[in-house]
């Protein structure tokens, strides 16, 4: 009886250090997820600022301003496009677009625009 | 000195039963103490012993569960994007000021300091709010972190920071009328924030716009640079897919910067002159009206009408612009604009053919669309004999723009009736509606239309290598119940593709009271100003969505094999 008595206490003091160990490794894990979802969060706030940042100096009219400025470049028209198909004909006749649309291109004074 | 011990118990025993009652007494009395002594700090250790297994392997009070005790990063409200993701409109986290009026010691000196910070701030309000006793009171919304460190640095007691979100349109100006804007509590007030605002608050998904933010700056760079150019007051366009409805871009000028919607330099920026506005389309109304011929079964294209005779009817004189072109067929009164032929076609149908027409195609209702800014086309009240003719040039019926371009778009799309929308489609699948005309009537108003472009009043809208077709209308401003014959309002309405059997976009752009310049010849008409500036933003539209210059020229109606509208 005694010693049925004493392997239940031991067992209840194993199994109750145990217990305890696991709920102190739980607990450490709880703690380490919350500062992990806390960075996440602060992270995911970073992230959206610098999007809206991006989308601000992405800005179209911004990056035509700045092409203009500093490239001398100028929007794109339609005209300019040539087909895959058409490259090769027209780079044999030494010209870089169609007659039409050098004809368009000299017209319009596109250089001045 | 020696210490002498006075204390000398002496040694006693129960046993030695010499002891008195009175002693066995005290002696069970103190047993009874200490037992209770004992009982009560053995409950008090328990106590102590229990908190600390509580504390320690419970946890007691706290919430394990990882998701509710950290809440979720929570924008506030959704993104609204373009057709691409690109992002504009979107809710910033900032820090907002309030104080605890009851703790804070010198209102006087904590409200100079903060307008000494804030100059936006007015001393009186700040003292005021301050002084209220209430623990409650917004000192300013909004702070950015540079700002909130300013304040902490104050060192002023009762004034704290509450995690706020704040509305920020990324893409400025670009396309104010369409995102509308919202209030300091971030509730959507104007266009689609107000529109879909519950729908904004209540899903984190970002709202998709068919707006394309490419198209939508060609079309706000190319209508801005005409305004100027022209020197308007005002000034509008809108870009629509024919074959799914989708609106691809919408502008209006005077315009508004949406993150500071109350500084306008203009009274009426706010004003949506697409969707909102309803004006007098002028001779676009022609395309209905030779749509209407043609479905009537008793006209056709070759039907012919006098045009140099005068026409009087009530009030109305009907006068053509610059010509009398005799006797007419009626690709001819389209592609010349000339009113008086619009008039005797509509007469010769008559009012109710006329109603009932425009009432079928979709005119005299309103247009639906995902915005709070929708005006109703302004119908006559007695469609009488003078209405029928000034409407059949477009007088005396006011439509929105918007209303213009859909119902054109619902004639010339192969697909029939279209409903126009904000919000992106799944796929460029065509959206098949009622067949309004036939299709030998779609084909021939697409014939007309590029007439007027290559041969008639539109010529400054034609881009080599590509399908453009058109119809201008010029309308005089209505000012105090009076037409001004000065000043003018001009419209272009275009549809652009590679080539007539594949028409895919339609345009409407309109510009308000162009000048007269010696560049335009002292013209204020649309084809001097309007037509131009609609010409650049389809050249340039056609470039970003990758339509191939390669129109040839196909004719699809026998009619126009050897037509020519050049004026002898």
């Amino acid at each position: 009886m005694q010693k049925l008595t004493m392997m239940g206490v031991g067992l209840a003091l194993v199994l109750g250090a145990i217990t305890y160990g696991a709920k102190q490794q739980v607990m450490l894990l709880e703690d380490r997820l919350a500062s992990l979802e806390r960075g996440l969060i602060t992270q995911k706030e970073n992230q959206h600022l610098l999007r809206a940042e991006w989308a601000h100096l992405s800005n179209p009219m911004r990056i035509q301003a700045l092409a203009k400025e500093h490239l001398g470049m100028m929007p794109m028209e339609g005209w300019q496009l040539v087909a895959c198909a058409d490259v090769e004909r027209l780079f044999e006749g030494g010209q870089a677009f169609p007659e039409s649309a050098m004809r368009y291109a000299s017209a319009q004074d596109v250089k001045a625009r | 000195m020696r210490l002498k011990s006075t204390y000398a118990p002496k040694s006693f025993s129960f046993q030695q039963g010499r002891l008195g009652a009175a002693v066995v007494q005290s002696l069970e009395t103190a047993r009874v103490r200490l037992w209770v002594a004992t009982v009560l700090f053995l409950f008090g250790l328990l106590a102590v012993f229990g908190r600390l297994v509580d504390l320690t392997l419970l946890r007691s009070g706290e919430e394990l569960s990882g998701g509710a005790r950290h809440p979720a990063f929570a924008a506030g409200r959704a993104d609204i994007t373009d057709r691409n993701g690109t992002l504009l409109a979107t809710t910033l986290v900032t820090s907002s000021l309030y104080a605890n009026a009851k703790k804070v010691q010198n209102p006087q000196e904590a409200a100079k300091k903060l307008v000494t910070l804030f100059p936006q701030l007015k001393e009186e309000t700040v003292l005021a709010r301050l002084k209220s006793d209430k623990s409650f009171v917004w000192l300013l919304r909004h702070l950015t972190p540079h700002q909130q460190a300013q304040v902490l640095e104050l060192g002023i007691p009762g004034l704290d920071f509450m995690r706020d979100y704040r509305r920020i349109y990324p893409q400025g100006r670009l396309a104010s009328h369409v995102l509308g804007f919202t209030d300091i509590d971030n509730v959507g007030v104007a266009g689609v924030e107000c529109f879909f605002d519950e729908r904004l608050r209540i899903q984190a998904e970002p709202l998709r716009l068919s707006l394309d933010a490419r198209l939508q700056t060609i079309m706000y760079d190319e209508i801005q640079k005409g305004i100027e150019e022209f020197g308007c007051l005002g000034g509008s366009g809108c870009l629509m897919d024919l074959k799914t409805g989708e609106i691809l871009a919408m502008a209006s000028f005077p315009d508004f910067d949406p993150n500071k919607p109350t500084k306008v330099d203009n009274p009426n920026a706010h004003f949506n002159k697409v969707t909102l506005g309803v004006y007098e389309m002028g001779s676009i109304m022609k395309i209905p009206n030779t749509a209407m011929a043609l479905e009537s079964g008793k006209l056709s294209l070759s039907s012919t009408f006098d045009t140099s005779q005068v026409l009087k009817i009530g009030r109305f004189t009907p006068t053509d612009y610059r010509a009398n072109h005799g006797v007419i067929n009626i690709a001819e009164i389209f592609v010349h604009s000339s009113n008086k032929g619009s008039a005797r076609i509509a007469l010769a149908l008559g009012g109710e053919h006329q109603k009932a027409f425009l009432k079928k195609i979709g005119v005299l209702d309103p247009v639906t669309l995902e915005l709070p800014e929708k005006g109703s086309p302004i119908v006559p009240k007695r469609w009488r004999e003078d209405k029928v003719i000034t409407i059949s040039y477009g007088y005396g019926l006011s439509l929105g723009q918007l209303q213009s371009l859909t119902v054109i778009a619902s004639l010339v799309r192969p697909w029939g009736k279209i409903n126009p929308t904000l919000v992106a489609k799944e796929n460029d699948a065509p959206v098949h509606g009622e067949m309004l005309v036939s299709d030998k009537t779609r084909k021939s108003l697409l014939h007309l239309m590029r007439f007027v472009v290559t041969q008639g009043t539109s010529r400054k809208a034609q881009v080599p290598g590509y399908f453009i077709g058109g119809k201008t209308g010029t309308a005089d401003l209505l000012e105090n119940g009076r037409y001004n014959k000065q000043r003018v309002s001009s419209a272009f309405l275009g549809i652009l593709g590679e080539d007539i059997s594949s028409v895919r976009y339609i345009i409407v752009v309109r510009l308000d009271d162009p000048q007269r310049l010696a560049k335009t010849y002292g013209f204020n008409t649309a084809g001097w100003n309007v037509v131009p500036v609609a010409g650049r933003i389809m050249g340039r539209v056609a470039g970003v969505v990758g339509l191939l210059p390669r129109e040839d020229g196909k004719i699809l109606e026998p009619f126009f094999q050897n037509a020519s509208f050049e004026k002898k």
